[in-house]
């Protein structure tokens, strides 16, 4: 695809972010007191158009975001980079429920490229090779491993370790310098995270190296190792790293990680405010409006659990307008 | 006048109309797109989209226009072509050629700013002068390689 043929998904997209909430109405909805206040708010500014619980205004909204994506890109094959983490999350999804016993629908997250039904029944039937996604080979290899040690937690690492090299293979891509930037951003958190984990519950080397996928700025190799040595020397090098602030704040609690992360990747997709054509503003436009929605759940939820507007502002994500 | 002539004269005719007016179908059709993406979200910026398309149209015009001067010139329109020499067939085509040329790739990147221009007003609806005089300004190019073809087709001395 040339940049030109995002013209017409560009300026369809770029109506969309006229409408978008932006960092002083996501503060204002922090002061809305209680949880129907902000639902009126949010009916009034048009944002919601039908009522029910948090989950189902967060699932519509993801579902409109995903149906308007669709609509609008050229190639739908494209949108695949925003669902890497989703489809492996439901690929494990699927292999747990098999084992548990439970209906997987429940569970699976939206949006997906893969066709989950398909999914829930090959993974039934033990047919991973016409699996036609990008994890099908981790998928047989978590079963066969759930299977054998009995142990879902061994199935888990397989897959969200092919999650991390998926996502470092579209970091190294080149589709988009923007894409690239975030995958590999979103891949070296995940490496930090479980390196972090890796040397506070004392894991061994085995699973160390299976469980930290490719880096796309960090050493690996370097990783691994300070992961199963002293925590202190892990620390060090982290801070070293451009991951310093989100290592510092992990330190503090996931929450706020999970937020600065969130932050960093709009502060990357921003400069797209600006790109005319290409996928770039694509990107963007989906990152933005995803912290839109999680900002939205996340006040209402907040509101609804009674936390005072001071603590829901500290946790409100950037905006992207 | 000879067959060469004759030609030579055609084909400046045929490369102005022809390369400025694939150019402006290009940049309206891209232009055209975006206004659809803004569209399909706000029907009523219609009028506002319309403005923008045209713009990169103007270039096309411009081709034809000195197409129509050159068959006048040499008397094709009429049907009694006048009599010219090769060098003066030459001189026909290389007049055409400033339109034929900055006309092609004006239109384009006129239109490219046009659609550029839409996705501005589809976020501030009330920006689209800034929008149209931006897209005005590629114009400029393509009005100067009008007047350059213009003046040197109606020049050239024949008979």
């Amino acid at each position: 695809m040339k940049d030109l043929d995002y013209a017409y998904c560009v300026a369809r997209l770029r109506a969309n972010e006229a409408r978008m909430l932006n960092n002083a109405f996501m503060m204002k909805l922090c002061e809305s007191g209680s949880t129907e206040n902000a639902l009126a708010v949010l009916t009034e500014e048009g944002w919601i158009r039908e009522g029910g619980s948090i989950k189902e205004i967060t699932a519509r909204k993801n579902e409109e975001l995903w149906t308007l994506m669709n609509e609008s890109v050229p190639d739908k094959a494209e949108l695949g980079v925003f669902c890497v983490l989703n489809d492996f999350f439901n690929i494990k999804t699927a292999v747990k429920c098999l084992f548990s016993g439970a209906d997987a629908n429940n569970y699976y997250l939206y949006p997906s490229s893969v066709n989950l039904g398909e999914l829930t029944e090959k993974v039934k039937l033990h047919d991973f090779s016409s699996l036609k996604i990008k994890g099908a080979y981790a998928t047989e290899r978590a079963y066969n491993m759930a299977t054998l040690t009995e142990n879902g937690q061994s199935a888990e690492i397989i897959i969200d370790r092919a999650a991390i090299d998926c996502l470092c293979a579209y970091a190294r891509g080149k589709k988009s310098a923007l894409v690239n930037e975030i995958c590999g951003f979103l891949c070296d958190t995940a490496n930090i995270k479980i390196a972090l984990r890796v040397n506070a519950l004392g894991k061994k080397r085995d699973f160390a190296e299976e469980a930290i996928g490719d880096c796309f700025r960090l050493d690996r190799n370097e990783l691994i190792n300070l992961s199963l040595g002293e925590a202190q020397e892990l620390h060090s090098y982290l801070l070293s790293t451009e991951y310093a602030e989100g290592v510092l704040l992990y330190r503090e609690s996931t929450s706020l990680f999970e937020k600065w992360c969130d932050d960093i990747i709009i502060g990357k997709v921003s400069s797209a405010k600006y790109t005319a054509f290409g996928f770039d503003p694509v990107c963007a436009f989906f990152y933005g409006k995803q912290n839109e929605i999680k900002n939205v759940s996340m006040i209402l939820s907040a509101l609804q659990a009674g936390v005072s507007a001071d603590e829901i502002k500290e946790r409100v994500r950037l905006g992207y307008v | 006048m000879d067959n060469l002539s004759l030609f030579l004269a055609i084909l400046g005719a045929a490369l102005a109309a022809g390369l400025s007016g694939v150019g402006s179908a290009k940049g309206v059709g891209l232009v055209g797109e975006a206004g659809a993406g803004l569209l399909s979200e706000n029907t009523s910026m219609f009028t506002k989209v319309l403005v923008l398309q045209i713009l990169p149209g103007t270039q096309g015009l411009y081709g034809f226009l000195i197409a129509i001067i050159v068959f006048t010139k040499t008397g094709l329109l009429a049907g009694a072509p006048v009599n010219m020499t090769w060098q003066q067939g030459v001189a026909m085509l290389a007049a055409c050629l400033p339109i034929a040329v900055v006309g092609y790739f004006s239109a384009i990147y006129q239109g490219r700013v046009s659609a550029s221009g839409v996705s501005l007003i589809a976020k501030k609806p009330t920006e689209l002068i800034k929008g149209m005089t931006m897209a005005a300004l590629v114009e400029f190019y393509a009005v100067l390689a009008l007047l350059i073809s213009f003046l040197a087709v109606n020049n050239i001395s024949l008979g």
